[in-house]
């Protein structure tokens, strides 16, 4: 693996460019496995995807092949999915329940909690050192699990900042997911999609609260939206998918007035661009259920809340008005894989939860008329970046006008503050001594 | 040619295998030639076109999909695949498909159900993709031809890690 040096690092960033070495140098990625996403919290599962004890869903941390497990006793755990034996990768299947992992080497088999529950033909060990309670010969446990509100995130560092100080202001994004269920707990639901980026993850992350991008990437699916919504017959309400795609074509102006809050970690969020809120019998009979458990004031709290997308540097993004999140899994310096879930509200009407499929299906799948104008200009910008044609990447917009506020910082939405700060952060964790 | 098998409780009034052959290779074609308006003409008022994202998913309302489309949708997508600025389809891509092993059995209310198995090849820039699986389309007789009433397309990786999927498969 290779090394750069502190120095060398610190003039990769600077307050409003970086060097493009970032995007396309391989021995930045490791540096980066080790040392972003294996000290961050990065969100590996939730916790409705292993209700029952035995259930266990697969992640990667980092490069670290991970399962999440929900042991005999209730508790979640995040194992490594390597055998104690040889190395092997324990667990194939990407969900699933089991009574305990058996290996397909050797057939060393584990409870769900990572510990050793036997070995095959167990003569031959006697006078070694080998011992099924030493945790050396175990799943080993990640050093850090927390889960928040039913996230669950885990770190691979032993010490450093606990969850929720890490999440600071954007805490408040995962609390705005989960007060929306009438009965105040969220499920994953309705399947994931998996998406292959040819780009570094950085510049996703970068994306997600880039709001200069989505007039312009986005002017195909927004002209198509806007040609059909004038096929609609007059006097007819414009369909919900219309309204969500022509939204990507608002005026500069709509976009800055949105906003981007950020805060020290790399986290940031930007203001909503199309409010679930409506009269339509569906979301009255939602508020109702709303109201039912929370009151009117609480509820209307809940509910005057608008965001678009939340990042959680370095791992995920969620949007809590149509119930989505994204998780980041980086593979390599130029290849980035994302997974979309979508999110039950319980207590909510089924027609709410269709409304956040149809969501997924015509703006964040593959497939949608959105994403690949989106894949293709990060593509670009990674093939670019790639020529000697300049070293920089200019993140100058909006310099000099933040608006500090008591710990999280914000700016007009066109800024491009939550880069300067994603980077901000991403030195910090670069450079910091383990 | 393939050979069809037609199911032996068949009524009589189902078409000839030869003239459902036919409406899919031109079916196919229209879309390998990019005749969108053509091929958005062959579905019912209220015809979907569904291509699943788990092996033999059964809902498409509570569970994603790659593609669920109804008319809106389809024509939807017609407009961006015709825009000028669809940057990821600059330069536009290409297809070849072939389709095959076609089978007719009768389905409720005179509905004709046709299973067959496709490739098609997928070439943007200097790169070609290749996709395979299983078409079902439920067919019926409307206006003196046959209409598009569902055309699910049953991937082989459908579940699998996808880059983006813009034209109709």
């Amino acid at each position: 693996m290779g090394f750069i040096s502190r120095g060398e690092l610190q003039r990769l960033v600077e307050p409003d460019r970086v060097h493009r070495s970032v995007y396309v140098d391989p021995a930045i990625f490791d540096m980066e496995m080790e040392r972003v996403f294996g000290r961050a919290w990065i969100y590996v599962g939730h916790e409705s995807q292993v209700p029952k004890p035995g259930d266990y869903i697969t992640a990667l941390i980092g490069r670290q092949p991970v399962v999440m497990v929900r042991h005999t006793d209730g508790a979640i755990h995040v194992l490594y999915n390597r055998c104690g034996h040889k190395g092997a990768v324990v667990v194939g299947e990407r969900c699933g329940n089991a009574k305990f992992f058996r290996c397909c080497y050797h057939g060393w088999t584990y409870k769900t909690d990572g510990s050793l529950l036997g070995v095959p033909l167990r003569t031959g060990y006697e006078g070694t050192s080998f011992d099924t309670t030493n945790a050396a010969f175990w799943m080993a446990k990640v050093p850090r699990v927390q889960n928040y509100r039913g996230f669950v995130f885990a770190s691979l560092a032993d010490h450093g900042l606990d969850l929720k100080t890490f999440l600071g202001t954007a805490l408040s994004s995962l609390d705005d997911m989960v007060d929306r269920a009438p009965e105040g707990q969220l499920e994953i639901a309705g399947g994931c999609f998996r998406i292959l980026q040819r780009s570094n993850w950085k510049i996703f992350m970068e994306n997600l609260n880039d709001l200069m991008h989505p007039m312009i990437v986005h002017e195909s699916s927004v002209e198509a939206a806007r040609q059909q919504g004038r096929e609609v017959a007059p006097g007819e309400p414009q369909p919900l998918v219309i309204k969500i795609l022509a939204g990507n074509g608002e005026a500069y102006s709509f976009w800055e007035r949105l906003g981007v809050t950020v805060d020290e970690h790399g986290h940031s969020f930007m203001g909503g661009i199309v409010s679930p809120r409506s009269n339509d019998p569906v979301f009255l009979q939602y508020v109702a259920a709303m109201e039912k458990n929370y009151g009117k004031e609480r509820t209307e709290k809940i509910l005057s809340v608008n965001r678009h997308n939340t990042i959680f540097y370095p791992s995920c993004s969620v949007q809590a008005s149509f119930q989505q999140m994204r998780v980041i899994r980086p593979l390599a310096i130029d290849r980035t894989l994302v997974e979309v879930w979508n999110f039950r509200l319980k207590g909510a009407p089924e027609a709410m939860y269709q409304k956040t499929l149809l969501y997924s299906n015509v703006v964040n799948s593959p497939s949608s008329i959105v994403m690949p104008d989106d894949l293709e200009a990060y593509n670009r910008v990674q093939v670019g970046l790639g020529t000697a044609g300049s070293d920089w990447v200019s993140l100058h917009r909006d310099t000099g006008r933040d608006r500090p506020g008591s710990g999280e910082t914000s700016a007009i939405g066109t800024s491009e503050l939550p880069m300067r700060n994603q980077f901000r952060a991403w030195l910090r964790y670069m450079t910091a001594e383990a | 040619m393939p050979t069809a098998v037609k199911s032996s409780a068949a009524p009589a009034q189902l078409p000839d295998v030869g003239e459902i052959e036919r409406f899919l290779s031109e079916e196919a074609r229209m879309l390998d030639e990019g005749r969108y308006d053509e091929w958005l003409g062959l579905f019912t008022d209220d015809g979907i076109y569904w291509v699943p994202l788990e092996p033999g998913q059964t809902d498409p309302i509570n569970h994603v999909s790659l593609f669920y489309e109804d008319r809106l949708l389809r024509e939807m997508r017609v407009k961006r695949l015709r825009h000028p600025r669809a940057f990821s389809l600059e330069p536009p891509l290409r297809t070849a498909r072939l389709v095959g092993n076609v089978m007719v059995d009768a389905g409720e209310g005179g509905e004709i159900i046709v299973r067959s198995t496709f490739h098609m090849m997928e070439s943007r820039r200097d790169e070609q993709r290749m996709f395979g699986g299983t078409y079902t389309h439920r067919l019926v007789a409307a206006g003196g031809g046959l209409r598009i009433k569902l055309k699910r397309v049953d991937l082989i990786n459908c579940d699998a890690v996808h880059e983006a999927l813009q034209t109709f498969i």
